[in-house]
């Protein structure tokens, strides 16, 4: 599963799990001819919400070229899981932009798993209790940018 | 009923919009598949029956825009409450494709 977005917000919700490969901008991913064109929205958004788990995949994700291999999500990333947890397998960069945000919750003790770093706005920021979150009840980072649009 | 689109997601094909609209897809069971939003809102609900009576509401999201707002709050707010195992948006990884396979020229002793 893998979803486009420019300009608008995508919330989805499942009973049990979502498995994304990424989310991703068609221009800045797709375009052979001038790589990194990007146009999302300053507000462009995806929320999603399972009743067990979400894992974002990050591989295999149908690339023309060998550039723009890591996944570039919209400005305002919100992950909500239940004890399943929440499981990131590849690094991500949430596209910059003043409005963005970063929302990561997981619900009855589900864990959050981070294999990839995330990657604000060009500086990384590491979260500051370690990769591997164990059995948190409500875990949540919100990150805000401060960029110029 | 699953939703299931552009073989299994593969490829990088997309449906949905690509200008100005919102994309709603709600499946009883699995989602599947490459979508795409240009500009508007898009809304996933996998995992959650959908009545014939809220069907046609959402069949026609002009005809009455309340009406369509509350039938997708009342689905979001079913399938929250649901615990169908196979309400599920995309496909997990296999995990098999990752196993260690030996491959041995020779005997294998065991005791």
């Amino acid at each position: 599963m893998t979803l486009s977005v420019i300009d608008g917000t995508w919330n989805a919700f499942a009973a049990n799990d979502i498995s994304l490969k990424e989310v991703n901008n068609p221009n800045g991913a797709f375009n052979t001819l001038q790589s990194f064109l990007f146009n999302y929205a300053s507000d462009a958004a995806a929320n999603f919400w399972a009743g067990n788990a979400i894992e974002l995949i990050g591989a295999n994700l149908g690339r023309l070229t060998s550039v723009n291999k890591t996944p570039i999500y919209a400005p305002i990333l919100s992950l909500n899981a239940g004890v399943g947890g929440i499981k990131i397998d590849k690094s991500i960069i949430l596209a910059p932009s003043s409005k963005g945000s970063l929302t990561i919750i997981t619900r009855d003790g589900g864990d959050f798993e981070r294999r990839g770093r995330f990657r604000f706005d060009g500086v990384e920021r590491h979260h500051d209790v370690g990769q591997r979150f164990e059995r948190l009840h409500h875990f949540l980072v919100r990150a805000r940018q401060h960029s110029p649009e | 009923m699953t939703a299931r689109q552009n073989s299994a997601g593969t490829g990088a094909g997309a449906s949905g919009t690509y200008g100005s609209g919102d994309v709603t897809i709600i499946a009883g069971n699995q989602i599947t598949g490459n979508y795409n939003l240009a500009d508007g809102v898009g809304t996933m609900i996998a995992g959650v029956p959908v009545q014939s009576s809220q069907a046609a509401i959402l069949q026609r999201p002009g005809a009455d825009a309340a009406a369509y707002a509350a039938t997708l709050s009342d689905l979001v707010a079913a399938v929250k409450l649901s615990h169908n195992a196979k309400g599920n948006i995309g496909t997990a990884p296999d995990p098999s494709q990752n196993a260690i396979v030996f491959i041995i020229s020779g005997d294998i002793e065991c005791d």
